[in-house]
């Protein structure tokens, strides 16, 4: 099962295992890691899954669609490494992935 | 005002319990309800021909053009979750509040919208707090030195803490919503339901398990696990969680075992010492005798508990004083050694058939530090030894 490491805005960091298929945010919710909301539940709806994923890992994230573009409007502190952890499936090619999380979500 | 809506519609507008304001394609304010000044805390004539940012704004930190998001919005009439999003609204005091905002064009030629707000400040906190309190419980429980594992009215596993899945082998989703039945010996699963089911029916809210029995898990491996079990149950709206508390007591029981064969190994060299040795606390009762002792003083005597001096050492003395002194002498020798000092001697005992024995005859102290704990009583009959 790929690894995928949380970084908490205050520097605290999760590892852990989610399994290929689900998003980077549910696998967040389903560790219990704060920082990461997913209020609409991964609809790319609120922008309360924001987080930075680093340079190195932007290719294998694939490119955001126009609607999470858009939507990353309502997050915070916005970076061009932006964006919805609900739309950044998990496969193999993600296996050590490091992402970080902004300040607030809301 | 009239150009802008009838009469009728403004009287609507203004009975509606919802906060709405009209905007023009531009973003401008062009009318808002009394729901609307209400929220506010502004006058009517303070916000007509203002912008909407007046009292929609982006946070600090969020690019967000409100007036951007509003009119794309009301261009998307069939993406009906972009049209219900959380804004901030600031109100005359310059106090923030949660918004939900809906927004829909109106069917006219001037392209007015009407967006509709709704305040969900205390809700979204609400929510929050919740949130919060559950991510802290549900961290402590995940990370609990007990396996947790819940389960429904209909016995599906509802949760399955860290612990649950180290002492199973089995990684929480792949049990989730699995039968309880997995995790129980097959010996164990048709009463099981029963014992649930008791337990649900039972006025206690919480219990240990297996007050008739062992209680015992399977895990993956197919070891069965020996546990000890809690179970509590919560009812909301009438249908139950079962919340059940499992502690691994392979390694008590492997440590009561040992703890038992060591007892009995030290059980048998006692027992079959050719000396004759009790154990005394430091106030002279027996704690423990061996065989040889018992041999020495008559079967059938109950001793631990009585001071040493007490036991039937002089069966065959009639004189009632002479046996006091003799207690005495030998409560006094006990009482040296209790203060530390070893002691050996000879002696002599004349049994039941009036045979002498000549016993060599110890008492030494067991410290712990500079304390005496116990004291170590030893007897060798040394009758029939041959001179050397």
């Amino acid at each position: 099962m790929p690894r995928v490491t949380y970084i908490e805005a205050n520097g605290t960091e999760h590892v852990v295992d989610v399994p290929v298929g689900s998003s980077v945010m549910q696998g967040a919710i389903n560790n219990l890691i704060p920082g990461i909301e997913g209020d609409c539940g991964g609809l790319c709806a609120c922008a309360t899954c924001h987080v930075y994923v680093p340079p190195e890992w932007a290719g294998r994230c694939g490119e955001p669609e126009e609607l999470e573009v858009n939507i990353l409007d309502f997050a915070f502190d916005v970076k061009p490494e932006s964006r919805l952890a609900c739309q950044i499936e998990v496969g193999p090619e993600l296996d050590g992935l490091v992402v970080r999380m902004p300040m607030r979500q809301y | 005002m009239t150009e802008l809506l009838s009469g009728s519609t403004l009287v609507l507008l203004d009975a509606l319990p919802e906060a709405a304001l009209i905007l023009a394609p531009d973003g401008c304010i062009r009318y808002l309800n009394r729901a609307a000044t209400e929220l506010l805390g502004h006058e009517r004539s303070e916000l007509e021909g203002e912008p909407v940012s007046r009292i929609i704004v982006a946070q600090s930190g969020q690019r967000i053009d409100t007036v951007a998001w509003l009119t794309r919005w009301a261009e998307q009439p069939n993406a009906d979750q972009l049209r219900y999003l959380t804004l901030t609204g600031r109100t005359r005091s310059g106090q923030h509040l949660r918004l939900s905002v809906r927004v829909a064009r109106l069917d006219r030629p001037d392209r007015l919208y009407v967006v509709t707000m709704r305040d969900v400040t205390a809700e979204q906190r609400e929510h929050q707090d919740v949130k919060h309190a559950y991510l802290v419980v549900s961290r402590i429980l995940a990370i609990a030195d007990d396996a947790i594992v819940n389960v429904d009215h209909e016995q599906r596993i509802t949760f399955f803490n860290r612990k649950a899945e180290s002492l199973f082998g089995y990684r929480a989703e792949e049990v989730l919503g699995a039968s309880l039945d997995r995790l129980l010996p097959m010996r164990y699963r048709a009463a099981h339901s029963g014992h649930i089911a008791a337990f649900q029916r039972d006025k206690a809210p919480s219990r240990l398990m297996g007050e008739r029995g062992e209680v015992a898990g399977l895990a993956r491996s197919g070891e069965e696990i020996p546990l000890e079990a809690s179970i509590t149950k919560v009812f909301v709206e009438g249908i139950p969680t079962f919340s059940v508390h499992l502690r691994d007591i392979r390694a008590r029981k492997t440590a009561e075992r040992a703890r038992l064969e060591s007892e009995q190994r030290f059980r048998t060299v006692f027992d079959h010492a050719m000396e004759a040795i009790a154990l005394l606390d430091p106030e002279g009762r027996v704690l423990e005798l061996n065989d040889a002792t018992r041999a020495l003083l008559g079967a059938g005597v109950a001793a631990v508990g009585t001071s040493f001096w007490m036991l039937p050492w002089w069966p065959s003395l009639t004189d009632a004083r002479e046996r006091e002194n003799r207690q005495r002498a030998m409560q006094e020798t006990v009482e040296r050694c209790a203060a530390g000092q070893q002691i050996r001697m000879r002696g002599e005992l004349v049994d039941a058939a009036r045979v002498t024995h000549v016993i060599d005859f110890s008492l030494r102290p067991v410290r712990t530090g500079d304390r005496v704990v116990a004291i170590v009583a030893e007897g060798r009959d040394i009758t029939a030894l041959p001179a050397s």
